[in-house]
């Protein structure tokens, strides 16, 4: 099926897969990698926005959603 | 004998509500519905019904079919009154072939009515539709298109890509800090939380901090003291991003 027909909104609507995904874009290669995800935790108290470097050079600009209160 | 015809007629009046009500709370809001009991949702479809059958009513008398109501109303508050069941029995392929139809038509508007709610996010958006189901909409993130959580119109479910959590849990070490990458949850069916999945997950004991080698480690919720979640919003830095880096 091609990614045109994958994208309306009418196969969604009729397929229904309106799940939240748990991971999603560049987050699929943080939570399969240790180091990464080690890095992440370790940022994550210190600051709102940090990127994080893979051993492949790879860089994950890396941003916490806190709404504004 | 009265009782089982009297319930006998409601069941089948609202059991195409039920089962239309069935459709809406499927997939990851299944919850919503498999936590109450059986009366509880004949409770909550006799409005539904109400609404289906006078719409499917109609529609059937458009087409030209009689309704007995005189015999409806009999069977539901004095099936003793009712001498000769011959208008039943004489129409009965109508009356099965009204039932299911109603019951097929209400069950795909309701699925596509709840796919319609999920996708344009009308539940975060109107009180009135949202599914009970609290905790998906906090591990998931969505919690973030709720008015009543989040004000900010800057962020949303979309940005979200990954779910950190700091679970404090009480074991027969003492109270552990668990810090991981939330993959999987899964609800109970009292919609409660069952567990929680993470994958490479770190634990805290006292200032000790320790990586904990798994492929996935599932946390009973049984164990679990509060949670901390926090929704990140992860992009791969390109090239030009590192080339000018102000932008």
């Amino acid at each position: 099926m091609s990614w045109k027909v994958k994208n309306s909104v009418l196969y969604k609507v009729i397929i229904g897969n309106t799940r939240t995904k748990q991971v999603s874009g560049a987050s699929k290669r943080i939570v399969v990698s240790k180091d990464l995800s080690k890095k992440v935790y370790s940022k994550i108290d210190n600051s709102d926005n940090f990127t994080v470097k893979g051993e492949n050079g790879k860089v994950y600009k890396v941003r916490q959603l806190v709404p504004a209160k | 004998m009265n009782i089982a015809i009297v319930s006998l007629a409601i069941f089948l009046i609202v059991s195409p509500a039920i089962i239309a009500r069935r459709a809406y709370f499927t997939k990851e809001l299944s919850k919503s519905f498999t936590y109450k009991n059986t009366l509880q949702e004949i409770f909550s479809s006799i409005f539904l019904a109400g609404l289906l059958h006078s719409v499917w009513i109609v529609i059937v008398e458009g087409f030209g079919h009689k309704i007995d109501f005189d015999i409806i109303f009999k069977l539901l508050f004095n099936p003793n009154a009712i001498d000769d069941y011959g208008n039943i029995t004489d129409n009965i392929y109508n009356i099965i072939c009204y039932f299911i139809s109603l019951t097929l038509i209400a069950t795909i508007l309701s699925y596509l009515f709840r796919n319609i709610v999920r996708y344009f996010k009308l539940d975060r958006k109107f009180s009135l539709l949202r599914y009970d189901n609290n905790w998906y909409y906090l591990f998931t993130g969505e919690v973030l298109d709720i008015k009543k959580y989040s004000k900010d119109k800057t962020i949303s479910s979309d940005d979200v890509n990954q779910r950190v959590v700091d679970i404090l849990a009480k074991t027969d070490e003492g109270e552990i800090i668990y810090r991981g990458n939330l993959v999987d949850f899964q609800l109970h069916k009292d919609n409660t939380v069952e567990y929680l999945v993470l994958s490479y997950p770190e634990k805290k004991i006292g200032s000790k901090t320790k990586v904990i080698n798994s492929s996935y480690f599932v946390v009973p919720y049984n164990g679990i003291l509060n949670l901390n979640l926090r929704y990140l919003s992860t992009t791969e830095e390109k090239e030009e991003d590192k080339e000018n880096p102000s932008e």
